[in-house]
């Protein structure tokens, strides 16, 4: 099996508004895809969808090929960090996450351990047996983010994990992330294409209800037509330039210099060709392809 | 196996939410001061008699001048026709006052505490988001029969709590009285009354399941609780007129109008009431589940 997710067709309408409309994305076991896209785009809808939490009006979903949500087939290898849920506010943190392990069919040790392990792994320890009540927003987070992680999920869907964490526990999360990858197949959904880029290896674009591209992060953004600069300060004969190097063309964006250029030329070509008159401009960083922004910028344009 | 897991974890949740606590304590206290209120009242009431009479009161003996009354012919015809049901009245004479004014204050008491413990109990874990967790390690239908399971835990606990409370009254202001005999009377009261609380705890968990507002789930609870004591009263009223005497069969399906056989002594008619309490529990319940199957969990 070479799809961990698979859903085709989902349609799913409130009223008149279609919120997922022919929603179609099958998601590579062992990857970790991004889904961007516009508020309203049906990537939340599309999570819930899966998870069984939203019933489609149409369409099929395949999780681990064997057929849609059942928790009796995927309770502890299927789980989600749904988007603006609470927990019980009566549980604690470690009980409430060993009850979920034990329900996950964890035996008591396991269970335990595998709590210890993200308490730890999520900087709660000092909060491990407060109640959930007790625990500010951010916290709260990481122990819904924690649930996720129990037992050992073959697929894990995050609906905005970063979101309303410190700068400190959000690169935890980060590097948390990473260490999964290639072992557990992960899906986020977030605003923040920084940190897609950087963690994602897939990524998705959605728009209206509905996929309308899936590409690897790799073939997105290391894009061969393209090398941005930054600068110190722009150059003032940006005309002279360009038309001293053909098949090059500049865009300026704030201190940046983007050159895109044909598939006729190299990096190599593009840099040995530019360098030296950028030399005078204080050249900072050269980055070859784009990013994940840009990529989504221009998607959105044409789209 | 998970429903008792997910049933043990509701009960401790439920046991630990502020709206559980109060209401089991109001029921505690209710219990407590009905039970002493009714022992003021009894001992008045034999102290008027005992004028009346003309026969010695006991002083702090309440119950001792009713335990006498028993025994007059002309009483027990008295209670027989108030009782209607003379298998009924076979089974409660003779039994301490103090113990029926117990069981009479819990089997009033249970619909309203089964109804306002568990009526929003489903729906707000909707709206926080909360019961997304559970249903990712569990089905609907174990979620809907371990918050079923949850809730009948918590008001047996209650329940056991309010005998043992009331138990502590009776011993105190009935001195007189065979208390340790009275003891696992009163608790199997309470035991008949959680009988009684598993149908009451159906409906209201049923209605709990297509709200995601527990003030209107507790609200649309509390009305259908009424509604449940007035459409039995009426189908037997308006039988054989306007309603088919056929459809009295119908009064079946409302707990007020079963309970009645929770006032025998003997096994199999409590037995038997227990297990259709149980069933229409589970019948109500069913009608939330099947909406609450088929519902977005946003």
């Amino acid at each position: 099996m070479n799809e961990a997710i698979i859903t085709r067709g989902l349609v799913k309408h409130y009223g008149r508004y279609a919120a997922l409309n022919g929603f179609s994305l099958a998601i590579p076991a062992g990857s970790i895809t991004g889904l961007v896209g516009r508020n309203g785009a049906g990537k939340t809808t599309w999570m819930m969808t899966v998870a069984g939490f939203v019933i489609p009006d149409g369409g099929e979903i395949n999780i681990l090929g064997s057929g849609p949500f059942d928790a009796r087939k995927h309770s502890g290898r299927f789980t989600i960090l749904p988007q603006d849920s609470d927990l019980p506010n009566e549980g604690r943190v470690r009980s409430l996450l060993v009850h979920y392990a034990r329900l996950q069919g964890l035996p008591a040790a396991r269970a335990a351990a595998s709590a210890n392990r993200l308490i730890k792994a999520f900087n709660l320890v000092d909060k491990a047996d407060s109640p959930i009540r007790a625990l500010s927003h951010g916290m709260r987070k990481r122990v819904m983010i924690a649930q996720a992680f129990l037992g050992k999920p073959e697929v894990v869907m995050l609906d905005e994990p970063l979101s309303g964490l410190d700068p400190v526990e959000a690169d935890r999360l980060r590097s948390f992330i990473l260490s999964c990858r290639g072992k557990t197949t992960l899906v986020i959904s977030s605003h923040l294409l920084d940190d897609v880029q950087k963690l994602c290896t897939h990524v998705a674009f959605v728009s209206s209800g509905k996929v309308d591209r899936m590409e690897t992060m790799r073939s997105l953004t290391s894009d061969t037509g393209q090398v941005a600069y930054a600068l110190r300060e722009l150059p003032k004969n940006l005309g002279e330039i360009e038309s001293a190097c053909p098949g090059i063309r500049l865009e300026a964006k704030g201190a940046n210099l983007m050159a895109t250029f044909s598939e006729a030329l190299t990096v190599e070509e593009v840099n040995a060709a530019l360098l030296p008159r950028l030399v005078e401009c204080g050249v900072r960083a050269v980055t070859p392809g784009r990013s994940l922004q840009e990529a989504y910028l221009k998607n959105q344009a044409q789209g | 196996m998970r429903i008792l897991r997910a049933a043990f974890f509701e009960l401790a949740g439920a046991m630990r939410t502020r709206r559980a606590l109060v209401l089991i304590l109001l029921y505690l206290a209710a219990s407590l001061l009905g039970m002493n209120g009714s022992i003021t009242a009894l001992g008045k009431m034999e102290d008027q008699l005992a004028e009346v009479l003309q026969v010695e009161r006991v002083n702090g003996k309440s119950g001792v001048v009713s335990a006498a009354l028993w025994k007059s012919k002309q009483f027990q015809k008295i209670v027989r026709g108030m009782v209607g049901d003379s298998l009924v009245y076979d089974d409660i004479m003779g039994k301490h006052p103090a113990e029926l004014l117990y069981a009479l204050i819990v089997f009033l008491a249970v619909p309203l505490l089964s109804v306002l413990v568990s009526s929003r109990r489903v729906a707000e874990e909707v709206k926080s988001g909360s019961a997304k967790y559970m249903l990712l390690r569990v089905t609907r239908l174990e979620f809907t029969l371990s918050k079923y399971l949850g809730q009948a835990l918590l008001m047996l606990a209650g329940l056991l709590i309010g005998a043992v409370g009331a138990w502590c009254i009776a011993a105190f202001r009935l001195s007189g009285a065979d208390l340790p005999a009275l003891f696992p009377a009163m608790l199997m009261w309470s035991v008949k009354a959680w009988f009684l609380s598993l149908a009451w705890l159906g409906l209201a968990l049923g209605v709990s399941h297509f709200f995601k507002s527990g003030a209107k789930a507790d609200a649309v609870a509390i009305l259908m609780m009424i509604a449940w004591y007035v459409i039995p009263a009426l189908l037997r009223h308006y039988a054989n007129g306007p309603v088919s005497g056929r459809f009295l069969v119908l009064t079946r399906l409302f707990p007020s109008s079963v309970s009645d056989m929770l006032w025998r002594s003997s096994f199999m008619p409590v037995a038997t009431c227990a297990a259709w309490l149980f069933m229409i529990g589970l019948f109500w319940l069913s009608f939330g589940h099947v909406y609450f199957a088929g519902r977005d969990v946003r």
